[in-house]
């Protein structure tokens, strides 16, 4: 492999993990303050894909208003679920609050699935690019990747600037740290979930975005990538935003760059591969140590 | 009531159960003879529900994980039987050889999966289906790839059936018992609590292994019959999601950890697909979903 082919190998993996890394940190978002494994995510994912390449469709210059209704229909979206579906059950109580919680977001992926299948009646959504390619000696980038990590940065640097500037970051921040800390002071634990709930499907939309403008969606796209970015939550654990974004951006390097000797059928098995590995090494994952605050609040 | 009567009173009570199951035996073989093939298919499916359901509620009811890698025995039978059938191995040899496969490999595999709980757990059991469903499809020299693997077609039909009786029957007289037994009273406290079980000495990891393997075998036996059944292996469809969750829901819908819950969960989701499939097919995966919606919800209220 010579340098130019191994340049563009790592700048499509790297695209593809900044999607990982967006999924991921989305989830990282609600499991590091509620404990709650959402597995619905790639669900909202895949719909805003089909819902993006409908508009495009239909109204070809919505494509740049799209990148900011659809995340934001998306993220009220979220918080109308968080309410109906699994507030509830968070009150009661948040340390049986888990596996609750797993059983209702894989109902609602299920549901998401087969209302996109529905809907749509096809197997894939793409976009043609737009953006034209840009050439650097021997390496070509598409625009169009070009614009979607340059949003991809600016979405990382805009959410790490909430979470240590705003008041509604802080907040999130501190029921993270120590739930029960945080609700003395009077952080209402359903409001900031729910905000974190509904920002992190709002990520998930705009992941959905970058993928229908980078790759293909399809309505079974769900469930396999919401897998693989718990997996990368698990690993790099969900204590801070960054880890899973660097997890996230490794593992689609790792994986594109590992499909051109293997083919993509064995760097599919990269992440569960890694998951299962390190769950045998430390079976308390990162994981429990979150549980474990998680469970003193109320 | 699993508390108070012993097994002496279960086995003693299993014995005059006999003639009325009997009667039973007697029918179900009967009715494929009177009403034909759709019958016998529909009841051959329902027989593989319960005992999916009842060995998926060794784990997942009596001891209480939400264990979702039900499937991968599923999956690991219906590909052992079809590879011996392929080597025109007799039936019963391929799923003798289905049930040694699964046996160590559930032992192997309760090690490192019973050091961890909760969500994990289910993220791990979850995590192993796919493992198994790819490196199936990808070991395609082997295994016949993506695309599957076909047999001759099935010549008796009766067989598998009673075959898939004969299972069903074991599985759940076995289940009845294991409630009742020493064994099931250990299972049931651990699900209560772990610690507390430890220190009145139940050897946790043991009991666990065994509970794993008592439910592998019989869901590695169900693949291995339906592999026969239709005479076709996919990674995509042994290796799939829905044979796991669809013991869960029939597992939880009623009382998990009982005999009658899942039975009768089992017989109540199947008639339900059945409706479903042959009425509204594009609604079948939202019947799972709206079903683990309402579980979850239910259970967040217990």
């Amino acid at each position: 492999m010579d340098l130019a082919t191994f340049t563009q190998l790592f700048l499509s993996g790297l695209l593809l993990g900044g999607i990982y890394a967006l999924v991921a940190v989305g989830l990282a978002l609600c499991f590091g303050v509620l404990g709650l494994l959402n597995l619905a995510h790639g669900g909202f994912l895949v719909l805003a894909g089909f819902t993006f390449q409908a508009i495009y469709e239909f109204w070809p210059t919505g494509i740049l208003p799209g990148f900011i209704v659809v995340p934001l229909v998306f993220a009220v979206l979220g918080w109308l679920t968080f309410r109906c579906l699994l507030q509830a059950s968070l009150k009661r109580s948040s340390d049986d609050f888990l596996i609750p919680a797993l059983l209702i977001t894989l109902g609602l992926a299920f549901i998401l699935e087969e209302g996109t299948l529905t809907l749509w009646d096809r197997s894939m959504a793409g976009l043609m690019s737009q953006f034209g390619t840009i050439r650097l000696g021997q390496i070509y980038l598409p625009g169009s990747r070009l614009f979607v990590l340059i949003l991809m940065l600016a979405i990382s640097a805009a959410l790490q600037v909430w979470l240590s500037r705003t008041d509604s970051g802080r907040r999130l921040r501190a029921l993270a740290q120590d739930p029960t800390g945080a609700t003395l002071v009077g952080i209402s634990l359903t409001r900031v979930t729910g905000v974190a709930f509904a920002m992190a499907t709002g990520l998930a939309a705009m992941a959905g975005l970058f993928y229908v403008t980078l790759f293909t969606v399809s309505p079974h796209l769900g469930l396999p990538l919401t897998l693989k970015a718990l997996f990368i939550v698990v690993i790099s654990g969900s204590g801070s935003l960054t880890r899973p974004l660097a997890g996230g951006l490794a593992l689609g390097t790792l994986e594109t760059t590992l499909a051109t000797p293997f083919g993509a059928h064995w760097a599919n098995l990269l992440s569960v591969g890694l998951l299962l590995a390190f769950l045998c090494w430390r079976p308390q994952g990162l994981f429990i140590r979150k549980a474990s605050t998680i469970r003193h609040e109320v | 009531m699993a508390f108070f009567s012993n097994k002496q009173e279960r086995l003693k009570r299993l014995s005059l159960a006999l003639i009325p199951v009997c009667g039973l035996v007697a029918t179900l073989l009967l009715i494929p003879t009177i009403w034909g093939e759709y019958a016998r298919i529909l009841l051959f499916t329902i027989l593989l529900y319960v005992t999916m359901a009842l060995s998926y509620d060794v784990v997942g009811g009596l001891l209480g994980y939400l264990y979702l890698g039900h499937g991968l025995f599923f999956g690991l039978g219906a590909y052992t039987t079809a590879l011996a059938l392929k080597h025109s191995q007799p039936l019963v040899l391929a799923l003798l050889l289905a049930a040694c496969l699964v046996l160590p490999t559930a032992a192997l595999l309760s090690l490192p999966l019973f050091r961890l709980h909760g969500a994990v757990f289910a993220l791990a059991t979850l995590g192993l289906l796919l493992l198994g469903g790819q490196l199936t499809s990808n070991l395609s020299w082997w295994t016949g790839g993506a695309a599957g693997l076909s047999l001759a077609p099935n010549h008796d039909p009766m067989l598998t059936y009673s075959l898939s009786l004969i299972l069903s029957l074991i599985v759940v007289g076995a289940h009845w018992l294991l409630c009742g037994s020493r064994l099931g009273l250990k299972l049931s406290s651990i699900r209560e609590s772990e610690e507390m079980a430890e220190s009145v000495g139940i050897n946790c990891g043991q009991v666990k292994r065994l509970a794993l393997i008592f439910s592998a075998v019989p869901a590695a036996l169900a693949g291995g019959l339906h592999a026969r059944e239709i005479s076709f292996v996919i990674p995509a469809e042994a290796f799939g999601l829905e044979n796991s969750l669809a013991p869960l829901l029939m597992c939880l819908l009623l009382k998990p950890g009982t005999t009658w819950g899942p039975l009768l969960g089992a017989l109540i989701l199947s008639a339900a697909q059945e409706y479903i499939w042959t009425t509204v097919p594009s609604f079948r995966l939202s019947l799972y979903g709206i079903l683990l919606i309402f579980i979850g919800i239910q259970r967040a209220r217990s």
